[in-house]
């Protein structure tokens, strides 16, 4: 019974519990979050060694500032803000020192996925959902459409479809207008679109 | 209002943020334009593969020294803080103690006796900052094991 009332704590009494110096409420706020903060940022920097930094870089971080959370935005969208903040930085850094994700540089796609894929793109009929949640290939092959999309535009596909928050979320996250934000994702998906095509072509 | 203009609201369609009324405008620019409607099909089945990239759950090994390495952290800082402070203290206490004839021998100017106060603290200072960088690095170098 006290299992199920813990499980419904919201963040906010959490984020209280805190403040207040409980550091059992801090550890089962970063348990609630940490698998898809490093989720997120994994498929926004590619690189699985960083994002596992950068997950724990965030946490340090959210530890550090606890006491000056306000609560003006939810806690969800506060973390999420640190996180992509602290990637776009590293994928800033990054460009600026020219390393590039070895991943993004292969070529050669796989037979299946590529068909599955082109079965995809077309209007015609659409594959077996079960195929296409298992096959990893594919998975890869759209995270690498995903890395040639710029890093803003990026982030914002993976808030939307990955860690599906809804525009007003997204917009507190990146700390932009709902209509930048608008523009910012039709954007993107019709050059996710556009990647996507020429890797079947 | 050009096709170019639906490209957000058909956005908003996929993502199930359009309110009734925009849903309407959409709907009725939908009915009477192929290329569009073709286009929002294009849209659903590119929302169908991000949607299909979700959550790869991160292996254990991740989270294993997890915890142990965010307060280590945390404490390391100020641990490092209470190391520099206590080791300036005790270096320039050593240095006072080696010198400690010469300060108070009255016969010694008293710019002398300051430069060479000064000289230990600054060397104190010096010594625990190279130190403390040494250590840093060390551990931060990602490469140490890269033999080159």
């Amino acid at each position: 019974m006290r299992s199920q009332t813990n499980i419904t704590i919201d963040d906010a009494a959490l984020v209280e519990q805190c403040k207040s110096g409980d550091s059992d409420a801090m550890e089962r706020l970063i348990l609630r979050y940490q698998n898809r903060v490093y989720n997120a940022i994994l498929k926004i920097c590619a690189n699985p060694h960083d994002a596992a930094e950068l997950t724990q870089d965030t946490f340090v971080k959210v530890i550090e500032n606890i006491d000056k959370f306000r609560g003006r935005s939810s806690f969800y969208t506060w973390v999420f803000r640190i996180a992509v903040n602290l990637t776009l930085n590293y994928c800033r850094r990054n460009a600026r020192l020219g390393i590039r994700s070895l991943d993004a540089e292969k070529n050669h796609h796989d037979w299946q996925a590529t068909t599955l894929l082109k079965q995809f793109l077309t209007n015609g009929r659409s594959p077996d959902p079960a195929l296409v949640a298992q096959n990893k290939e594919l998975c890869r092959l759209a995270v690498k459409a995903l890395m040639k999309l710029d890093d803003d535009q990026r982030a914002v596909v993976v808030l939307r479809d990955i860690e599906s928050m809804n525009y007003a979320q997204i917009a507190d996250v990146l700390d932009i207008e709902l209509g930048t934000l608008k523009s910012r994702l039709s954007r993107a998906r019709c050059k996710l679109r556009d990647v996507l095509e020429t890797m079947v072509k | 209002m050009t096709c170019r203009n639906y490209k957000e609201l058909m956005m908003g369609y996929l993502d199930n943020e359009l309110d009734d009324e925009q849903r309407k405008v959409l709907e009725e620019h939908l009915a009477s334009c192929s290329e569009c409607s073709k286009e929002l099909e294009q849209f659903k089945q590119l929302k169908r593969i991000t949607d299909e990239v979700t959550l790869v759950e991160p292996e254990d090994r991740i989270w294993e020294e997890y915890w142990g390495s965010i307060y280590n952290r945390i404490e390391r800082g100020i641990g490092w803080i209470l190391f520099s402070v206590a080791a300036i203290l005790l270096i320039i206490y050593a240095g006072f103690k080696a010198i400690e004839e010469l300060i108070r021998d009255p016969a010694v100017g008293i710019i002398l006796k300051a430069g060479l106060l000064a000289l230990v603290a600054g060397l104190a200072i010096l010594f625990v900052s190279i130190l403390r960088e040494r250590l840093y690095f060390r551990k931060r170098e990602r490469y140490k094991d890269v033999r080159r």
